[in-house]
């Protein structure tokens, strides 16, 4: 009686530590009856508003076989959270914001304040931190309702879209928490953009190389040579494509392997006077058209002073840029504070005086690996 | 030795029937088997003139071994002296023979395959029992591939002898008891002197004597009887049917139960790791042996968990989903009209109907029955959007990891818990699945059997340390010493 009793008294204890105020049990809510919203896209409304869009994926039709086309759901409200909850009405089911993996953000809605627009994501529960981000210079509404109608939705594009990223060398995916993180540093940030384009009559999604954020304000997008610099910096560069020109109508095709950077801050007393960066770079051979008749001592000379030129002419470029633009988008004091922790406090009091006239040396060493060579075999 | 004082058993006590001791005549003992129509005597007398009187039940006796160790002795007997030591000592060539002198104790032994000679001056009883018996088999359920292939039997002695046959230890007792009002079930308590906490055999020998059931004949009676009532849906005692493996289970310090008329020998007490090892895992090399109890504790998990996993994570947590297996589930569960706790719940209960469906049956139609369970159930049920694909998984793979415990009584209280985590699961998602594997879990906690906790030797008892090895096999050579759980006298296995 006594057990009996003291059971009971626990179930009830238990019961009512759920969180529930007013009902004693949490809330179901069966899987078939929720629409799960996979893409938000983020653009300005009239006056403060926001206009928050949001798209499901294309669902397959189960045992009956016809797929349905996805939800796509739009409100304006003055926050990301009134917008989400007022969707709810315009939803068949309950609309589910806790698989969103990727967001769209607007140019025009980012300049308001990029952090904001994506505190939502930071704070709410039911969303992720890992949810990747994109940039457009345009409507982001337009990318998810112009791809409705194809057979992939926006949702499935841009997944695809981040895969291939990492394949090609002008972009990278970045992620909510990666974004926050730079923005709470410095106020800069590099994000991917995305242009709407048309291909065989049919709307497509390219991304046309990384964005440069800087204080809530979309700058400029970087050069695919630009982007890539960018990449091989953040060491986020784990393949490409790179040509090199041999001379006499004769050109290379290499493929990015790998990529290594070395920091090597150069310190006068207690004064930050530069920065040497070693870059080491290795590529396979891809393809060759017009050799010619070249030993291949000669032309492996060839190609790696070519491959170790192009990049040092991309990386100057590009750190001659962020210097003009007096942005770190870089984030070459995180870095530094990274590389001497012992000399961080110093760092963060001088950074203003110091970035300006930071002397910025970079190095490239290549290597290029043949491939296989019908005449002399693999690694000739 | 006085061979009388160590076969001398007390019939169980009876309140509506006689528990005292009438005087010994054969009208008597006719009254006691009055309209028993295998109740037999006859009149002898011997050379010397001596009458005896020999009743027996013809069902139970040889009646060769009545001829030649009882009547012919007794016929061609030439003594004068007629007390019961004389006649005990020279008329007779049985093996075992004792005095009685009560009508109750005679009836006792005349069930017992035992018949009664009488005369003037005293009462005798003397086996002749029949040797009509199943032979020992090879076992059924506990197979083990390169161990012994001899089972447990009905009969008490042939088990004995299945026992000492392996643990030739003179220290193997065997005490007796007679369970059962009106079955008189003889129960022998086994253990090894010297191994065996003597306070264990103690306290066990008292609950048996404290057992009053009017018949013993089934493991369950048993069972039942030494926990008290107690409500636990989880097994207490541990039933083989493998005379190595109770071996094993006395060497270990654990009291052995043998039931005549049941072909299973019992140990006490049990634990949870006990019903989770296998026959063959001593067969196998150690590291084997503990992958396969690794994932037979997995298996336990997932068949209690898995269908209250899916309710909660379908109902309540899908954020926890992937998102394309949240989408997979929701195409899958496209058109059917009920909830996932009514699918999940409708499905398990199907299982269970098929699998008792599946012991009813006779053998030849089992199969069929198979068939039509798994195209009812399984097939046309999901083609006419009943139930989804994907619970029909999560249904027949926790069922199917159900099977892969050793023990089939904690085979059935799993079946029983996943019912009720299921419920729980439907009602508060992951918090009502947490609330009921809490509750599981200090109901395990709290159960001890004779002063061994239940999930030892996960649990600290009385102070002593926790050991390893419980789930992780060591190699033999390592096994120096018994658990301290069941505080064997001697823990010294080997060197």
């Amino acid at each position: 009686m006594k057990k009996g009793l003291l059971a009971a008294f626990a179930a009830v204890l238990l019961l009512s530590l759920t969180g529930c105020q007013r009902n004693l049990l949490p809330r179901s809510r069966d899987i078939t009856t929720v629409e799960l919203m996979q893409v938000l896209a983020l653009d300005e409304g009239e006056g403060d508003r926001l206009r928050v869009t949001a798209a499901s994926a294309v669902r397959s039709g189960g045992q009956s076989g016809e797929a349905k086309q996805p939800v796509v759901l739009s409100r304006e409200a003055p926050t990301v959270l009134a917008a989400c909850m007022g969707m709810q009405s315009s939803a068949s089911g309950y609309a589910s914001f806790s698989h969103v993996e990727q967001v769209v953000l607007s140019a025009q809605a980012a300049q308001r304040s990029t952090a904001g627009l994506l505190d939502y994501l930071e704070r709410d529960p039911e969303m992720r931190l890992d949810t990747q981000v994109w940039l457009t210079e345009g409507q982001a509404s337009e990318v998810l309702t112009s791809v409705r109608e194809g057979e992939r939705s926006a949702a499935e594009l841009l997944e695809a879209l981040g895969r291939e990223l990492e394949l090609e060398s002008r972009a990278w995916p970045v992620s909510v928490r990666e974004l926050l993180i730079d923005l709470e540093e410095n106020g800069c940030a590099l994000l991917p953009v995305l242009e709407l384009c048309e291909e065989e009559g049919e709307k497509c999604l390219r991304c046309v190389g990384m964005g440069w954020f800087q204080d809530d304000d979309y700058r400029d997008t970087l050069t695919p040579e630009q982007s890539r610099a960018a990449a091989l910096l953040e060491d986020k560069l784990s393949s490409g494509a790179l040509e090199v020109s041999l001379g006499e109508n004769a050109r290379a095709g290499l493929r990015l392997t790998r990529s290594r950077c070395k920091w090597t801050p150069l310190w006068e007393g207690e004064r930050l006077k530069g920065l040497f960066i070693e870059v080491e770079v290795r590529a396979d051979l891809a393809e060759l058209q017009g050799a010619g008749q070249r030993d291949s001592a000669s032309e492996q000379e060839l190609l790696r002073r070519g491959l170790e030129e192009k990049l040092q002419g991309e990386l100057t470029e590009l750190l001659r840029c962020a210097r003009q633009e007096g942005g770190d988008f870089l984030h070459l004091r995180r870095r530094l504070r990274v590389l001497c922790p012992g000399r961080s406090r110093a760092i963060d009091r001088n950074w203003a005086d110091w970035y300006p006239a930071l002397a910025l040396e970079v190095r490239v060493r290549g290597t290029v690996e043949r491939s296989y060579d019908l005449n002399g075999g693999a690694g000739a | 030795m006085n061979q009388e004082s160590s076969r001398q058993l007390t019939a169980p006590r009876h309140p509506r029937r006689r528990n005292g001791r009438t005087p010994v005549s054969p009208g008597a003992l006719s009254e006691q088997f009055r309209d028993c129509a295998d109740f037999v005597t006859r009149e002898l007398v011997s050379r010397s003139g001596v009458r005896f009187t020999l009743c027996w039940l013809e069902s139970t006796v040889k009646s060769e071994r009545l001829n030649d160790y009882l009547i012919r002795p007794l016929v061609l007997w030439e003594g004068t002296r007629t007390g019961p030591e004389e006649v005990l000592r020279r008329a007779l060539w049985n093996l075992s023979a004792q005095r009685r002198e009560s009508v109750e104790e005679i009836a006792l032994d005349l069930t017992g395959g035992m018949a009664a000679v009488l005369w003037e001056e005293g009462a005798l009883t003397c086996s002749v029992e029949t040797e009509a018996k199943r032979g020992v088999s090879s076992v059924e359920n506990e197979v083990a591939e390169k161990g012994a292939k001899d089972a447990f039997v009905e009969s008490l002695q042939t088990n004995t002898g299945l026992v000492r046959r392996r643990l030739r230890t003179p220290w193997l007792r065997l005490r007796r008891h007679l369970i059962g009002r009106e079955s008189g079930t003889a129960v022998d308590l086994v253990w090894v002197e010297g191994l065996t906490a003597p306070e264990l055999v103690e306290r066990i020998h008292q609950r048996l004597e404290e057992v009053d059931i009017d018949a013993l004949l089934s493991t369950g009676d048993l069972e039942g009887c030494l926990s008290q009532g107690r409500r636990e849906s989880f097994p207490q005692m541990l039933f083989t049917e493998r005379p190595d493996r109770f071996c094993r289970g006395l060497l270990d310090g654990r009291v052995g139960l043998l039931l005549e008329g049941i072909p299973l020998g019992g140990l006490l007490p049990g634990d949870l790791v006990q019903f989770l090892e296998a026959p063959q895992d001593r067969e196998y090399h150690p590291l084997m042996a503990g992958a396969l109890m690794v994932l037979r504790c997995a298996c336990l998990l997932f068949t209690l968990v898995l269908p209250g996993f899916y309710i909660a994570v379908a109902s309540f947590h899908f954020e926890m989903l992937p998102t394309k297996l949240a989408l997979s589930i929701i195409a899958s569960k496209q058109d059917v009209p009920f909830s996932t706790l009514f699918e999940v719940l409708t499905l398990l209960l199907a299982f269970e109907i098929l699998q008792e469906a599946g012991l009813r049956l006779p053998k030849t139609m089992g199969q069929t029955v198979s068939i039509l369970g798994g195209l009812v159930v399984g097939q046309a049920a999901v083609e006419a959007k009943i139930v989804s694909p994907a619970v029909v998984i999560v249904v027949a793979a926790a069922g199917i990891a159900g099977f892969t415990m050793p023990n089939q009584d904690l085979a059935n209280a799993l079946r029983l818990w996943r019912f009720a985590l299921a419920v729980l699961s439907g009602a508060a998602g992951f918090f009502g699945l947490t609330a009921g594997l809490t509750a599981l879990v200090c109901q395990l906690s709290g159960l001890e059997r004779f002063g061994v906790p239940y999930l030892s030797p996960f649990v600290s008892v009385s102070g002593l340390p926790t050991e390893p090895h419980a789930i992780l096999k060591q190699p033999i050579p390592a096994l120096k010493l018994r658990r301290l759980a069941l505080r064997p006298e001697n823990r010294r296995r080997q060197r």
